[in-house]
């Protein structure tokens, strides 16, 4: 693992040692080991099928849901073993998540971003208002919803809709947001607001990021790994996977030559 | 413009393949327009049915009469019958008229439809007009037990007038004084029509049944010579009538030939020498007052009576049923299915729905779940009478609750399970995965996710299944004969038996009490079911509209 050993063991937030995923008699993920840091955007390319998103979803164990699914190996987050000493809701709550494809729920915006807290046993009316104003603040969404946010969140548009998703994981003040490719459905310009968005969440949050376009990965992440068939083919800062690819197979991709 | 030249240029195939699909698409429509034609015709015709009334009754006396009936044994005294206002008759046949003045009827039930006493008043057998009226309603036989027998018009009127379900008579005087009174008059229907022995005797296998009125009018006006043209024996109809001047030969005229001539082969002067003459001609036919004939009723021609009016009118819903549902509404059995349905619902809805949820959300996907939708399956296609012995043998007599309420519902509760829990596992299957994966993501438990983000997409499809659900509970009645009984006064309590709508309508059929009042049922319980289903659909597309959802 060529991860960079300058930084602090203390800004460790994640770090997964030997993991390797099945999926019945698919070997999905192979002897996975590598560290994410704190406040820090760590971006996964790599052909589809590759199992970055596997590999994600075994972050906040959204693999448990797949019933073929086998995960072997340890994956620790500040330094506890999720598969082992964690309660997985709590685990959820820590590590958000949002997906590919925007999924609000069909209900309003405000129902939406107060879905989390209510579930977490948050009931008082002005706590609630006080969290959606600040999460969809934080999603860059307050100005464009904050007189429509009794209205179907179905009815925003499919970029309003992401960040409304983002904005509806930050309401129950994650640590870590894993995003599954989260423009990959978007429009340019809804792209890059994202993008913007991310670069904003990454002073608070550590984020894991899933992305087919390698000029996102680029230009948003700090560390960048390229994954390969079920391995991690080489990890580095950003620049220099880009700029300095270490492995001919990471040239390779990065240049085009498959993909 | 380049129609016809592009014609050209379609090649062979294309045009077969063309033709095929016109071929096609015809047989769709032919199909579609059967299907839809059939459906309409019988809700048509059972709505039809339902609201208007045709009822062919059969009389002994012609359909219409007169306010004032001559009376006495020279037919010279006018006599008009009066009733309470409360009282729903417009007319009485002679018969009707002499059995209630002897007693014999002492409730309007069958007269009127009305479960209320019958009152008569009469006047003193001494007065001329009562004596009349002795002679020309009761005859040889004795007035009722209950009859008042008072001095003058005026009392009778202020009587009458002032006891429900009262009736009595007054002479042509006291007719001026009714003018204000809580009383009405009743039109006396007094012909009856006479025939000769072998006009209504069976021969060749045929047999005069009955005249409608418009056959009765050919009769006597010449235009039928045979009785085998309306429907009788092949005999020559002779008619013998009365004198052309004579009162009655008048009042027939008018009320059953609307004013046209009688056409008499043979002239009688009075009863008895028509009575001879019908005795030996063959074929002869002629008319007579009904208290005349009470001797020779058997030779009495049957008239039918058509009535066409409303069949469901306000006071079906409001008033409970009486004499087994032949008179009276369905007030209380329409209260009764509500029970049944609520009571149902009630039930079966939170177990259809959480046995759905268990069998797709947390049943391991095996061969166990398979066995349980091949149960449900196969439940939900089992004929409903096996659920009715099944109730009346588990419930009623094994846990001995009796047949009532509960064992009828709980019947019910078995029976359309099967539906809502199809309905339900589809409508939760429906929702997206990526609903539970964002609820799950933030943390939510599994129960939290089913309750906060599955269910409520999921609603629309479950509330069909519950629709789909009541449809079969209101239409129940094998399962519901032998489970909640047929009793059609309003519950009490759970253990009292009930009748739903459906069962109210088999019974009235089955039984032979009443077809206009079973498709009166019948047509409520199209629109019980129409107004559910449209609430239903409102609901469901209000609930869609506010989630912004397209499930």
């Amino acid at each position: 693992m060529a991860v960079e050993e300058t930084e602090r063991m203390n800004d460790l937030k994640l770090r997964t040692e030997n993991l390797n995923l099945y999926y019945g008699g698919l070997h999905a993920l192979k002897e996975i080991s590598i560290d994410i840091f704190k406040n820090r955007v760590t971006a996964f390319i790599g052909p589809s099928g590759c199992g970055k998103s596997s590999f994600l979803k075994t972050i906040n164990r959204m693999n448990d849901l797949v019933p073929i699914a086998k995960v072997e190996g340890d994956v620790f987050y500040d330094g506890i073993n999720i598969y082992k000493e964690y309660d997985v809701t709590e685990l959820r709550k820590r590590i958000g998540m949002v997906f590919q494809k925007p999924n609000p729920f069909p209900m309003s915006v405000y129902d939406n971003i107060a879905y989390g807290p209510r579930v977490h046993g948050i009931t008082k009316k002005s706590a609630l208002n006080e969290t959606v104003e600040k999460s969809l603040k934080a999603a860059v969404l307050w100005d464009e919803v904050s007189d429509r946010l009794h209205e179907p969140a179905l009815g925003l548009s499919g970029g309003q809709q992401q960040r409304l998703c983002i904005a509806r994981v930050l309401a129950v003040e994650p640590d870590v947001i894993l995003m599954d490719e989260p423009t990959s459905a978007l429009d340019p310009i809804s792209t890059a607001k994202i993008e913007d968005l991310i670069y904003e969440l990454k002073k608070e949050y550590t984020i894991v990021i899933v992305t087919h376009n390698m000029q996102q990965a680029a230009r948003i992440s700090d560390t960048t790994a390229f994954f390969l068939i079920g391995e991690i083919v080489e990890m580095g800062k950003t620049d220099q996977i880009f700029l300095k690819p270490r492995d001919k197979r990471t040239e390779d991709y990065i240049s085009g030559r498959f993909g | 413009m380049g129609q016809r030249v592009r014609k050209k240029n379609v090649s062979w195939n294309t045009r077969k393949v063309r033709n095929k699909e016109r071929v096609a698409k015809g047989m769709l429509w032919a199909a579609a327009v059967i299907t839809i034609g059939i459906l309409l015709s019988i809700i048509g015709y059972i709505l039809v049915r339902g609201f208007v009334s045709d009822v062919r009754t059969e009389y002994k006396v012609i359909s219409k009469g007169s306010e004032t009936v001559m009376m006495g044994e020279r037919h010279d005294i006018p006599v008009s019958v009066i009733v309470h206002k409360g009282v729903k008759v417009t007319d009485l046949t002679a018969e009707e008229l002499r059995s209630l003045f002897m007693g014999a009827t002492t409730n309007w039930g069958l007269v009127s439809e009305q479960d209320m006493k019958v009152r008569t008043y009469a006047l003193r057998r001494d007065s001329a007009v009562g004596d009349a009226f002795r002679y020309s309603v009761v005859r040889d036989a004795a007035y009722g037990d209950g009859i008042k027998f008072i001095d003058t018009d005026e009392e009778i009127i202020e009587n009458v007038a002032s006891m429900k379900g009262s009736i009595g008579y007054i002479s042509l005087k006291g007719l001026e004084r009714i003018h204000g009174k809580k009383v009405k008059v009743v039109v006396v229907r007094t012909i009856a029509v006479v025939a000769n022995r072998e006009v209504l005797e069976i021969r060749n296998n045929v047999k005069l049944r009955y005249l409608n009125e418009s056959q009765l009018a050919d009769v006597f006006m010449g235009n039928t010579r045979n009785w085998r043209d309306v429907g009788g024996v092949d005999l020559p109809i002779r008619v013998v009538g009365y004198p052309e001047n004579d009162p009655l030969t008048k009042e027939f005229e008018e009320y059953a030939l609307n004013g046209e001539k009688v056409d008499p082969v043979v002239t009688v002067k009075d009863f008895e020498n028509l009575s001879k003459m019908l005795e030996k001609t063959p074929g002869a036919v002629g008319f007579c007052r009904y208290q005349d004939a009470m001797n020779i009723k058997d030779r009495m021609v049957k008239l039918e009576r058509r009535i066409v009016k409303a069949n469901i009118t306000p006071s079906f819903f409001v008033k409970p049923p009486k004499r087994a549902g032949v008179v009276g509404g369905v007030s209380t059995v329409i209260v009764n299915t509500i029970y049944m349905i609520l009571l149902t619902l009630l039930f079966s809805t939170p177990i259809g729905v959480m046995a759905a949820i268990f069998l797709t959300e947390y049943a391991k996907q095996g061969r166990l779940v398979k066995i349980l939708r091949f149960g449900t399956e196969t439940l939900a296609g089992i004929p409903s009478i096996i659920f009715g012995l099944f109730g009346f043998l588990f419930f009623v007599s094994i846990l001995k609750l009796g047949i009532g309420l509960l064992s009828g519902t709980l019947t019910i509760t078995m029976m359309i399970l099967p539906t809502i829990v199809r309905a339900s596992e589809e409508a939760v299957k429906a929702v997206p995965v990526s609903y539970r994966e964002g609820s799950l993501a933030l943390g939510a438990t599994k129960w939290q996710t089913i309750v906060r983000s599955v269910l409520p997409p999921a609603t629309p499809g479950i509330l069909t299944g519950v629709i789909l659900a009541i449809g079969r509970a209101i239409g129940e009645t094998a399962a519901l004969l032998f489970t909640m009984g047929t009793d059609y006064r309003m519950v009490k309590d759970l253990s009292s038996s009930a009748r739903t709508l459906s069962v109210h309508l088999y019974i009235l059929v089955k039984e032979g009490l009443s077809f206009e009042r079973a498709f009166a049922t019948g047509t409520i319980l199209i629109v019980v079911i129409l107004i559910v289903n449209f609430t239903t659909n409102r609901l469901v597309g209000r609930m869609a509209k506010m989630s912004g959802s397209k499930i």
